[in-house]
């Protein structure tokens, strides 16, 4: 069962519920695929195992065979490449498409490999950790979702704690889930965040349920949201000052809290059951 | 002398922009004669916006430039083609013009911020 | 024209709660939510009515035109985002490269089987409340948000108003692109945190952003009293980077309520939070 955390806007707590869910699970992998701010292994301190660098393949210039031609800089659509006396190369604005190198009519551009990241392979305990960390500066962090979700053993319950907001990488980063869980405020704000990764699961057409953290009473919109596009609440996590400083604190509240424990053991129960159900159901419409 | 002026407007009492990359158009003005030509840019790419707005002033033949801020993307390009920098506060292009003749702006070989790669958000 | 810029690293410090308290105490301005990727301000800013929108053009991606197409296979074989399968595009993983357009033989023969079609990837607003403008924008699903999209939130609210207003744009989490965006030819940085260690982490990157603009920053740490230890740190981190910090808002659930209400946090005045949050207020115009 391959399980993404996700919420729209940053700071609802995907990392917090998506590190302390994974935690309770024998031998589960946790994916950190918030390449930009990975803040996973804040929480979880994984030994690390092994690295891996991320690559991509950019165009590399030869100047001695370059025409002057300029078809390949007014080709880029995405301004990687320039014109100045020899063709200048902005590799982090560079998507990768190939175009340049395979137009260029003098070969005077080939296929270079180039890293743009590493995923960082662990373990806390019993818990296999993955985490992809792109390089500041680069354009995108696709190619390292794409790397690490790929190759999953299907007998593994995997966490996906997803980028925050509705883009390219959110999309990468839920294309291998089976169930989506959404993190939730029980605010206004938190109703209009939800109604945005909503959106995005439908199109998947992935089955999804919420946890609603940071919870101190209900929010009868919330509610009736959930209960209009039969979204299943899975568990409520109370707001608590303890556990705002815990968290604050970079530790996980199951490892220091018993009552956190049973409350994150009941979650995972109900979110197991639910996407069982869910996605046995969703298989044979 | 050509000198290329980030603008907010497409004449000379448009104030100059302080932004490179990203300026409403690009003001390439004949020092002695003050005559000139707008180059809009106003269709700049969601990203690379300097490389490409370094490329077009480079190709429309300017031999200075006079912004406000260049990023290093920017500055690389323009640096490559052997071209000047100077910054300034934004003040209207005829009077800026003047004060480069005069040799009152400053030389900027460095650029402003770290804006390489940004995220280009495309799905 | 004065601006400033709210901004924090980290999503979810209250930015747009201390952006609301600006909105509902200051006079003459106009205000720009650049936090595009998930607009949030004018949840918190009653009485808005829209005056214009517009769709907003971000990229490009392919369009195959079956009437046209041979069914070569060539766009598919060289795609590099596999976005091409049985001669259609998912426009969800085209990023608008034009490999397969330029390619093509049936466009190489000077017909057009692949077109390159600008793609809306999201719409601007132009709204008023009371007498006062108000520039946002929403993406569609699948749009990150980019510079060019918050240079142009903050250009269309520019075209409405006068030299006199201030402006007062409420910024995105991160450090990227739409942040150097949101702070460019601003007089002003607010940087809100909140005392956790991924907070401080991304506050300190985001002072190092500023730093290259040469740009005052300002520190209001939210929250302060649900990691007192935290908040030191963020007290040290500020005293050694010469950072005034302008206030230590308490935590409270009346600005949950606020929210909740579609109100500002200062229309509960009496609450702990609000009564700091004033205070903010108060400097940040003396500032100004």
């Amino acid at each position: 069962m391959k399980l993404a955390f996700l919420s729209g806007k940053g700071g609802v707590g995907k990392t917090l519920v998506s590190t302390n869910f994974a935690r309770l699970i024998p031998e589960a992998i946790y994916l950190d695929c918030d390449v930009e701010e990975p803040n996973g292994a804040i929480f979880l301190k994984p030994q690390i195992e092994q690295v891996l660098e991320v690559k991509v393949l950019n165009p590399e210039p030869l100047p001695e065979l370059c025409l002057g031609c300029r078809r390949c800089v007014e080709f880029c659509k995405f301004n990687a490449l320039a014109y100045v006396g020899q063709i200048m190369l902005f590799a982090e604005l560079c998507h990768a498409c190939g175009g340049c190198w395979k137009l260029c009519p003098a070969e005077a551009l080939r296929a270079k490999e180039r890293v743009i990241g590493q995923l960082e392979l662990g373990r806390t305990g019993e818990l296999a950790t993955r985490t992809g960390l792109m390089n500041p500066g680069e354009a995108t962090g696709v190619p390292i979702i794409k790397q690490l979700l790929h190759d999953l053993p299907s007998e593994k319950t995997v966490v996906i704690d997803c980028p925050p907001g509705s883009g390219c990488s959110v999309l990468e980063s839920l294309k291998k889930a089976d169930f989506a869980v959404l993190v939730a405020e029980p605010t206004a704000f938190g109703l209009h965040d939800l109604e945005m990764v909503c959106e995005l699961v439908r199109f998947y057409n992935l089955p999804a349920g919420v946890v609603i953290n940071k919870h101190t009473e209900d929010l009868a919109e919330v509610e009736a949201f959930c209960a209009r596009q039969q979204l299943p609440i899975l568990g409520k996590i109370p707001y608590q000052a303890s556990t705002a400083a815990l968290y604050g604190a970079g530790k996980l509240l199951v490892d220091e809290d018993v009552a956190a424990k049973e409350l994150f053991a009941k979650i995972v129960t109900t979110v197991m059951e639910v996407a069982t159900d869910e996605t046995a159901r969703h298989l044979k419409r | 002398m050509k000198v290329a002026i980030s603008a907010t407007g497409s004449s000379l009492d448009a104030l100059m922009d302080q932004r490179f990359g990203r300026a409403a158009y690009f003001l390439m003005v004949e020092t002695e004669s003050l005559e000139f030509e707008a180059i809009e840019n106003s269709g700049a790419a969601a990203g690379g916006a300097g490389i490409q707005a370094a490329q077009k002033v480079i190709d429309a033949g300017a031999q200075v430039v006079l912004t406000g801020n260049v990023g290093p993307n920017a500055m690389q390009v323009l640096q490559a083609a052997g071209i000047k920098i100077y910054t300034s506060e934004p003040l209207e292009v005829r009077q800026l013009v003047e004060v480069y003749q005069q040799g009152g702006l400053k030389e900027i070989t460095t650029p402003v911020a770290a804006h390489s790669g940004m995220k280009s958000g495309n799905a | 024209m004065k601006q400033l810029v709210i901004l924090s690293g980290k999503g979810g410090t209250g930015k747009t709660t201390l952006a609301g308290a600006l909105v509902h105490l200051l006079e003459q301005k106009a205000f720009a939510d650049c936090d595009v990727d998930a607009p949030n301000l004018h949840l918190i800013c009653n009485e808005l009515t829209e005056q214009q929108s517009d769709d907003y053009y971000g990229f490009q991606k392919a369009k195959i035109d079956p009437s046209q197409c041979v069914q070569c296979g060539k766009c598919q074989e060289l795609c590099h985002f596999g976005a091409i399968k049985d001669f259609k595009v998912n426009p969800y993983e085209c990023e608008g490269c034009g490999v397969c357009a330029y390619f093509c033989p049936v466009n190489q023969a000077g017909n057009s089987a692949i077109q390159m079609q600008e793609w809306v990837s999201g719409k601007t607003f132009l709204s008023k409340r009371q007498n006062e403008w108000f520039s946002h924008a929403k993406l569609q699903m699948g749009n990150g948000a980019s510079g060019k999209l918050v240079t142009q939130v903050r250009k269309q609210l520019l075209e409405q108003i006068t030299s006199e207003e201030l402006v007062i744009i409420d910024g995105s989490p991160g450090i990227g692109c739409p942040v150097l965006a949101s702070i460019t030819g601003v007089n002003l940085v607010v940087a809100v945190t909140e005392p956790t260690l991924s907070g401080l982490h991304d506050l300190e990157r985001l002072v190092q952003t500023v730093a290259q603009f040469k740009l005052p920053i300002f520190v209001c740490i939210n929250k302060y009293d649900l990691n007192q230890e935290v908040t030191q740190l963020v007290e040290e981190f500020c005293a050694k980077k010469q950072l005034e910090v302008l206030g230590k808002i308490p935590y409270d659930q009346t600005v949950i309520q606020a929210v909740n209400a579609g109100a500002s946090i200062v229309q509960y005045p009496a609450s702990p939070a609000a009564v700091v949050i004033m205070e903010i207020c108060q400097k940040i115009r003396s500032l100004v």
